[in-house]
């Protein structure tokens, strides 16, 4: 700014009025902008009142009959009669609501919404100009859960909008339809479309049927992908019993450590009787993070053989591994087969690991 | 005479001119970027909670010498909606009572811990649980400073992301949540986010809470407010965008703990060590993982009280310039380096010319108005005019700054942001200049090889020569 003051030294004075007034207008400009955003916010309280007073009769009568038809037959008059403005407000008011009830209740309220019209409407703003209504719309979508939607939602994981991409993701993981899952396993395998991470989740709540992205993303040549596979391989419901050995097997061979450190996490996570040979080699890992992750994971198997390992890795370099080491000393110490040679090995074990997490156990209980 | 001052101008409008467009371009992309806001899809654009899995935090507080807040700001922080959440206050070597207070309130029991720490720091004499509270840990050690304390925490952190904040920090409930959603929807390539930090001068604190904003009446706290939002509102979202931020704020931050760790933890050679670390990981890991990033959290925040006298204010400033030059002394092999992404190319040039040269152009500009005065050699219709431009130009800054927090926030009432223009109106009267002269003051110091209140600077501590390898995966 200080240069401003310099310019007297070389401007010519008509310059000079021109960044005056220029200057002048965009500020005139901004602070009109700003106070018209403050209007337009208090506008937009009101008309959500507005909307919620004309929608509560309606929303009564949703709790007292289980009437798909009637209670459509009430809310699309309600709904004709809203401005442009205040359709869209009602469309979320609704679909909060339906967060709220129960999976009979919500059912019907999808079936009303779709005969009043809203789903449609929602699918026709999926191609809307402007990109944050597009997001919009594919989170109302999402909301309403509707399967029908699924093909609008999948065009829109091309959008040129990385956010109207990840709206649609989180819709398709929200409706849960195995419809999506062929695409949705693309855009995870391919690492497009939305983060790994949030596509991943998506399909992990579609179900079962997802697991075959996450099968398939643990032999990719993209380490993200098999990272990201192995968490899903573990969460993923309904897959065959075989994901220990397939994890196992990860951990014991690959080359990258995030790898393995996320094997021996979503092997914590699966948990079981017997643990996998690889993971008792991998609490010796020379990387300190698969350490970490294997030790804890041994915690999670219900077996007396666990405690060789971790009674070696109470004596680990790293003191992470060493307390988690005996954290999970104490946590086989209460599973039914592991317990008699673990609380021995306890007994006979002087640690300041275990010292320190009996402590902690001890005070958080 | 008036050929040299005639030419030093013309160098000077240049600058003027290029400063207003750059800066007018950051704000212009941090409008763009908070309109998502604004529609419930802030970056990354994920709903907190909405993923079935929360990494495991770790909340590290120094305190030196803190008995009065100590107690009220454990609780605060344990007050937060995140789990799973472990709060270590880390008391520094204190003088006064401020263990004794902590043991008091939350009845502390020593844990055996043993083992070499994972940085090295001052000796740790003790570490504690709470009865009462068993996500508290208190560190009990010797003096080291800030970063160092800040090292034993992160040395005995759990989590597997670890918030760095002052003892005296005002976090809102959601305010970790809100910071950890983009290590939750980017697991593998966010190292590092930094929380947007807001002046509580003038807001009703309740229990350690910032319960209603508002602003300060005095010039010097309102004044700070509309400065703290004019850069982390108008230029750091712009910066995160481009990832090229440089600085994640001391007073909120949150970090990978095996990434801290793997860098050597916090420096204590350079005044700036929010900075420094900042800007350590995008050299050490920017060249090996291309997708890295530094994220700015707007919607994370933490209140923050700013000094309330000129005096503490200039010491504050000279600090934080020292820090400035320190960091971009170290790290300035990033500059204009495209191996290191938008920070080389782009925020490490910014902040050469116009933060550490800014302050020598500014005073060299207001010499010559007062040479031209006392020559009796100047226009004064030019200098009215250009007067009110430069208030002008300041105001177009100031009025996209709350613009920004208009759309994205709205936390003040009307009269406050009203309040907040006024004061806005002034500040190239007196703030600035004073700004400019501390900063001044500071690169002074600096040139001279001295920084305030710590004799001679020494030279290169704490930097990693190698990209750090141990650096595991995230849980999901």
């Amino acid at each position: 700014m200080t240069g401003a003051h310099l310019l007297l030294a070389v401007a010519p004075l008509h310059l000079t009025y021109v960044v005056l007034v220029v200057a002048t207008a965009v500020i005139v400009l901004l602070l009109a902008i700003l106070v018209a955003r403050h209007g337009e916010v208090a506008r937009a309280d009101r008309r959500r009142e507005r909307v919620r007073g004309k929608l509560a009769p309606v929303f009564e009568t949703f709790l007292e009959t289980d009437d798909p038809v009637r209670l459509a037959e009430e809310l699309r008059p309600a709904f004709m009669r809203m401005d442009a403005a205040e359709r869209p407000v009602a469309a979320i008011l609704i679909t909060d609501l339906m967060q709220e009830v129960s999976p009979a209740q919500k059912d019907q309220l999808r079936r009303t919404l779709e005969l009043a019209g809203l789903v449609t409407l929602g699918e026709r703003g999926t191609r809307r100009f402007s990109p944050w209504r597009r997001a919009l719309a594919c989170e109302l979508l999402g909301k309403i859960g509707a399967p029908r939607t699924v093909p609008a939602l999948l065009e829109r994981l091309e959008d040129r909008r990385p956010e109207v991409r990840l709206a649609a993701v989180r819709a398709l993981g929200d409706i849960g339809s195995a419809a999506a899952v062929g695409p949705l396993t693309e855009a995870f395998l391919e690492r497009r479309a939305a983060p790994t991470n949030l596509v991943a989740d998506s399909l992990l709540r579609i179900g079962g049927e997802a697991g075959v992205a996450f099968e398939r993303g643990i032999s990719s040549p993209d380490p993200i992908v098999r990272i990201s596979s192995c968490f899903g391989l573990a969460k993923v419901p309904g897959v065959a019993g075989d994901r220990v050995p397939r994890l196992a097997e990860l951990l014991g061979s690959d080359p990258d450590a995030r790898v393995r450190t996320a094997a021996a996490a979503a092997l914590f996570i699966v948990g079981g009787d017997e643990p996998p040979a690889t993971l008792r080699d991998a609490a010796a890992d020379a990387n300190v993070h698969v350490r970490r992750s294997a030790v804890k994971a041994l915690g999670a198997f219900d077996d007396p053989s666990c405690g060789e390992a971790l009674g070696a890795s109470l004596e680990d370099e790293d003191r992470e591994v060493a307390l988690r080491a005996a954290e999970a000393l104490l946590a086989l110490a209460a599973r039914p087969r592991a317990a008699p040679a673990i609380r021995a090995r306890l007994d006979s074990t002087s640690s300041w690991a275990i010292e320190y997490a009996t402590k902690v156990a001890e005070v958080s209980a | 005479m008036s050929t040299v001052l005639q030419s030093i101008s013309i160098g000077i409008l240049a600058f003027f001119v290029l400063y207003c467009v750059v800066t007018l371009v950051l704000l212009v992309m941090s409008v763009r970027e908070i309109s998502w806001y604004s529609r419930g899809q802030g970056p990354p654009r994920a709903r907190p909670g909405e993923l079935s899995y929360s990494p495991s935090v770790t909340l590290v507080a120094p305190a030196y010498n803190e008995e009065p807040l100590i107690v009220q700001s454990a609780k605060g922080f344990l007050a937060s909606d995140y789990e799973p959440l472990e709060v270590i206050v880390v008391d520094d070597g204190s003088t006064d009572g401020t263990f004794a207070r902590l043991d008091e309130a939350f009845d502390l029991v020593e844990l055996p811990l043993r083992g070499s720490t994972v940085l090295k720091t001052a000796p740790i004499r003790s570490v504690h649980i709470s009865r009462t509270e068993p996500r508290l840990r208190v560190v009990h050690k010797d003096n080291g400073g800030r970063s160092d304390a800040i090292n034993a925490g992160v040395s005995v952190a759990r989590g597997e992301l670890v918030v760095l904040t002052d003892a005296d920090g005002l976090l809102e409930p959601q305010a970790i949540t809100h910071a950890v959603r983009p290590f939750e929807v980017h697991p593998d390539s966010c190292m590092a986010v930094g929380g947007g930090i807001r002046v509580a001068n003038g807001s009703k604190i309740v229990g350690g809470r910032v319960v209603t904003p508002g602003v300060a009446g005095m010039g010097l706290g309102a004044t700070q407010v509309l400065e703290y939002l004019r850069g982390f509102l108008g230029t750091r979202i712009a910066w995160s965008e481009m990832n090229g931020l440089l600085i994640i704020s001391g007073a909120f931050g949150v970090f990978r703990q095996d990434l801290l760790v793997a860098l050597g933890g916090l420096s204590s050679a350079t005044l700036g060590e929010d900075m420094e670390i900042t800007m350590r990981a995008h050299r050490m890991i920017r060249p090996t993982q291309k997708d890295a990033h530094v994220v700015f959290a707007p919607d994370a925040v933490c209140w923050t009280e700013a000094p309330g006298t000129m005096a503490g204010l200039r010491s504050q400033r000279i600090r934080w310039h020292a820090g400035l030059l320190d960091n971009l002394r170290m790290h300035w092999r990033m500059f204009g380096r495209p191996r290191y992404g938008a920070v080389g190319v782009v925020a490490m040039p910014y902040a050469v010319l116009f933060e550490a040269f800014e302050p020598l152009i500014e005073v060299l500009g207001y010499a010559i108005v007062i040479t031209l005065i006392i020559e009796s050699s100047a226009n004064w219709t030019y200098l009215a005019a250009f007067f009110l431009i430069a208030v002008l130009t300041g105001q177009v800054l100031n009025a996209t700054a709350l613009l920004i927090e208009e759309i994205g926030f709205r936390r003040y009432k009307a009269a406050d942001m009203a309040r907040l223009t006024a004061w806005g109106l002034v500040e190239s009267l007196w703030f600035r200049p004073a700004l400019a002269w501390w900063r001044l003051k500071a690169t002074i110091l600096a040139l001279t090889g001295r920084r305030p209140g710590w004799g001679t600077i020494p030279r290169g501590e704490g930097i990693l020569e190698h990209p750090p390898d141990q650096v595991g995966a995230l849980s999901r």
